[in-house]
């Protein structure tokens, strides 16, 4: 097993930078973000999760489509250039999961989505394992643990001056192997890593049945839904932050003749949302679209793919103004069914 | 970035001809030709399915293929006029370029209708996804038994496809045309059924027996269409309709258009009343 000096990461990072994007965990204004690093020495661990997640870095909150020319006469269509390779460093356990979730959107149906395709392929993720998990986190009630190595490529394990260093892919194997002199064999060493896989988080203990999809099959009209969408604001935080939701938009934006075409995250909490030509509406209002979110990622999702559509990060419990907590859904419908 | 198979970047294509379907204007059929053949040859579509159409600039929206593969070119696009891109599309004229992506969902299952008769229930707009199915059937006509067609409008001039309601598909061997229209305004010519769809289908009343009901119209058409049908001792397996939900990539990734666990775009928009039935009721 390697290990890697926490005084080398910057220089990693930067010999790194050569050939790829850098997006790693950075501190602005206080607030912990994964964003695109110009500065390697400016790298944090200063955080129990960065505001936003993963997805950013594969599936961004904007994106040019296409652009087009002259929308009347001669009509000219342009896919964008190709992506650059990217590494994602910093990555928390619970988000690096959520990319799995992601896949089997984008990538396992009958048609893949050629931009998210091409960014995960040219994209490596290196997660670093959560030493103190917060009392939002709940990780541990979708079978991930804060050493969880679903989704990553290299996981790190903090101790005291360095990093454990586990490869989990091919490609974090080839990343380790290409930067050699930055990482040292100091044999094994799997107990610290056992502790982190064993660590539980606070609300651990919010076992999901496993049947908890087919109990909630029947719940559709449950007066549950009506309780929780009572105090909702349709803000849409909750999806906006969530690094497993993929709904989006698309828009045209208009120059004249010229123009492009973008898709921007959107969220199931808008009126809008489901708002069809001729103004009907199947969700109208925050009782539908309250349902229609837990039960995506309880019911429907589970049943199309087989697992929970949360990896319990906790930032929509973080970030919901008035205590909409996903894992008070699961227990209210576990006591009650 | 290949493009190729690049499911959102759509191709280009011209409206080669443009033809008023309603007295009000209000639903007109564009006939649209792939500016390059391969892309054509490509675009293999079956009855019941749609395809993204975009006015640059605009946007997008998914319209249902009203002509049918084996009368393959040029493709139909029959289209009422109610949001952005179907006003922005009614403004547009003949030689205009648009954007075409698809073919997108399922179709209709003809293939296991082979040796039934076929009964289609359509009102208004919603004739427009049947006419392709209608007319693949009418096609191969030896595969299928008799072909009823039980089609209403507001009124007379509100009919869409006239021509093949009153001289085409009436003359055709084992194909019957049954019209209605809600009212008549005084001084209309009109010597047809005058009442809804619903109940002249129950006056008409066709026979269960090795049959298959397919209803496509507006959401309150089929509804009562549907309990009719019950009424008529049809069986939720023989009975074949059509959903539709806002959708905005086509694909299954947006998240619009789900019903439960199923998308409208991808696993749909054909759907039986079994299935149907098996929802969650929000539509």
């Amino acid at each position: 097993m390697n290990k890697l000096l926490r005084s080398n990461v910057s220089c990693l990072l930067k010999k790194l930078s050569e050939h790829t994007e850098i997006y790693a965990s950075t501190e602005e204004d206080g607030v912990c973000i994964l964003a695109k690093l110009d500065n390697y020495e400016e790298w944090t661990m200063n955080y129990v999760r960065t505001a936003n997640s993963v997805k950013d870095v594969f599936f961004p909150q904007n994106e040019e489509i296409m652009k087009y020319k002259d929308a009347s006469s001669d009509l000219k269509i342009e896919a964008p250039k190709p992506f650059k390779e990217r590494i994602a460093f910093g990555v928390r356990p619970c988000d690096a999961a959520a990319m799995l979730l992601l896949d089997d959107v984008f990538l396992k149906g009958e048609f893949y989505d050629s931009y998210y395709k091409e960014r995960r392929e040219k994209g490596t993720i290196i997660t670093i394992a959560c030493e103190k998990p917060d009392q939002h986190c709940f990780c541990t009630s979708f079978d991930l643990s804060p050493g969880a190595t679903e989704g990553s490529d290299i996981v790190l394990y903090p101790t005291e001056d360095f990093f454990l260093v586990v490869e989990v892919t091919e490609k974090g194997k080839k990343l380790i192997k290409d930067n050699a002199e930055l990482f040292e064999d100091i044999g094994a060493k799997p107990e610290i890593v056992d502790s982190y896989k064993n660590m539980r988080t606070v609300l651990g203990d919010v076992c999901i049945p496993n049947d908890l999809n087919e109990k909630l099959k029947g719940e559709f009209d449950n007066s549950y839904w009506k309780k929780i969408a009572r105090r909702c604001l349709g803000c849409g935080n909750c999806t906006f932050v969530c690094p497993t939701c993929h709904c989006f938009a698309v828009c045209d934006v208009a120059r004249g003749c010229d123009g492009k075409r973008a898709r921007t995250w959107d969220s199931c909490k808008f009126q809008d949302f489901f708002l069809m030509a001729g103004d009907h509406n199947p969700r109208p209002t925050q009782i539908e679209r309250t349902r229609q979110r837990f039960m995506h990622k309880l019911n429907y999702f589970k049943e199309k793919y087989d697992k929970y559509q949360c990896i319990g990060c906790g930032r929509c419990v973080e970030k919901c103004p008035v205590g909409v907590h996903i894992a008070d859904v699961i227990t209210h419908m576990k006591e009650e069914l | 970035m290949c493009s190729s198979h690049n499911q959102l970047v759509p191709k280009v294509a011209t409206i080669k001809k443009i033809t008023e379907e309603t007295s009000s204007g209000d639903v007109k059929t564009f006939y649209v030709e792939f500016d390059k053949p391969e892309e054509r040859a490509e675009f293999k579509n079956m009855p019941g399915q749609c395809a993204m159409i975009s006015v640059l600039g605009v946007g997008e929206s998914m319209i249902s293929i009203t002509s049918s593969p084996t009368r393959p070119d040029p493709l139909e696009f029959s289209i009422k006029k109610m949001g952005k891109v179907t006003s922005k599309l009614h403004d547009m004229s003949v030689g205009s370029k648009i954007g075409i992506r698809g073919p997108y969902g399922n179709n209709f299952p003809v293939d296991e209708w082979r040796g039934k008769d076929l009964v289609f229930i359509g009102g208004g707009i919603g004739l427009a996804p049947l006419r392709s199915v209608i007319n693949y059937c009418i096609d191969k006509k030896e595969n299928y038994g008799s072909i009823s067609i039980i089609y209403g409008s507001r009124s007379p001039a509100d009919l869409c496809f006239k021509e093949e309601l009153f001289d085409n598909w009436p003359n055709l061997e084992g194909v019957e045309v049954h019209l209605t229209v809600d009212k008549v305004e005084e001084g209309e010519r009109w010597d047809k059924s005058v009442g809804f769809v619903p109940q002249y289908l129950e006056q008409i009343s066709p026979s269960p027996n090795n049959s298959i009901a397919i209803t496509c119209g507006p959401p309150i058409m089929i509804k009562y269409v549907l309990e009719s049908l019950e009424k008529m001792k049809f069986e939720d397996e023989q009975i074949i309709t059509t959903l539709e939900l806002k959708m905005q990539c086509g694909v299954g990734y947006c998240g619009r258009c789900n019903i439960g666990d199923k998308y409208v775009c991808i696993d749909g928009p054909v759907f039986s009343y079994k299935q149907i039935k098996e929802m969650p009721q929000e539509f």
